[in-house]
């Protein structure tokens, strides 16, 4: 398996990938803020690499995505569209990541899960033996965080 | 020409993108069909004449590959084309498409040109949505 520096730079560039691409969003990097975020969605992967990715996301950040993704003005949104684009979102950027950490194609991911509370995805804990990895990223005033979990 | 297309994906914001990215390639467009899933597909495929079918592969009920398979032993619906759009962009994951009977992949996330250019190729349309005999890509090269 990779290093975690290898997996924190193909993580980053997904993300960056995704989101410029889908979401005309350009991020900068910066600390992963657990009280910046209102809702999350996570997704799990298993085959060559077993895990489980988060993606945490601050309101305007959350409806900044919805908005460029689908050219609407950002009020108002309807919470629906909101819960869907994250989903997308966490969906791409696994899905980006694992095409770079595991070429074979052999790891399939789950469908995503939405949290509406950001709190009630943080509780979701590693286990010891977990190798775990917390990014940060902002766009101005929005911010937007990753937690992945490689299982052993 | 116009053209009836099938849109089939579990986001309702990612199928927004697709009509729009349709809508945008200067494809006449008559009707857009959309499905949750493949299952969904297939009731839109039983009432409706599809020209085009643009699906995800990661979906709940039936997968984009199921649904392949289905289309593929329907000889009704196999001569239809489908563009698989998704995130599992590997090179097995594209093999495996394409040996179910895929005519096109386009690898999420995307700009519009890629799956503009993937429509091209398929419709056998140019750049101003117009049919031709002599089909060519935007580069003005034959194939």
């Amino acid at each position: 398996m990779e290093s975690m520096e290898t997996i924190e730079q193909m993580m980053t560039a997904s993300i960056f990938e995704v989101f410029e691409k889908m979401f005309f969003i350009s991020l900068e990097s910066g600390d992963f803020e657990k009280n910046a975020y209102s809702s999350a969605a996570a997704i799990r992967f298993q085959g060559s690499l077993n895990g489980e990715m988060g993606l945490f996301l601050s309101r305007s950040m959350a409806r900044s995505m919805a908005s460029n993704m689908l050219c609407i003005s950002t009020d108002p949104i309807r919470d629906e569209v909101i819960e869907d684009c994250t989903q997308e979102a966490t969906d791409m950027i696994c899905g980006t990541f694992l095409c770079t950490a595991d070429p074979s194609g052999l790891s399939r991911s789950s469908l995503p899960v939405f949290f509406g509370d950001a709190v009630v995805a943080l509780k979701e804990g590693a286990s010891s033996g977990d190798l775990e990895l917390r990014l940060g990223f902002a766009a101005g005033m929005e911010k937007m965080g990753i937690i992945i979990r490689l299982l052993p | 020409m116009s053209f009836n297309v099938l849109i089939v994906d579990d986001s309702i914001s990612m199928r927004s993108v697709i009509k729009k990215v349709i809508g945008m390639s200067g494809f006449r467009m008559d009707r857009c069909f959309e499905a949750r899933h493949g299952k969904e597909a297939i009731g839109v495929l039983q009432e409706n004449r599809v020209d085009v079918i643009v699906s995800d592969t990661n979906m709940p009920e039936m997968t984009g590959l199921e649904l392949l398979k289905i289309l593929h032993g329907d000889k009704r619906l196999q001569g239809v084309p489908v563009i698989i759009v998704t995130t599992e962009g590997t090179d097995q994951r594209k093999q495996e498409a394409f040996a179910s009977g895929a005519s096109g992949f386009v690898k999420k996330p995307f700009v519009p040109e890629q799956l503009k250019k993937v429509l091209q190729k398929i419709l056998g349309v140019g750049h101003h949505g117009e049919y031709g005999d002599d089909r060519t890509n935007d580069d003005g090269l034959d194939f």
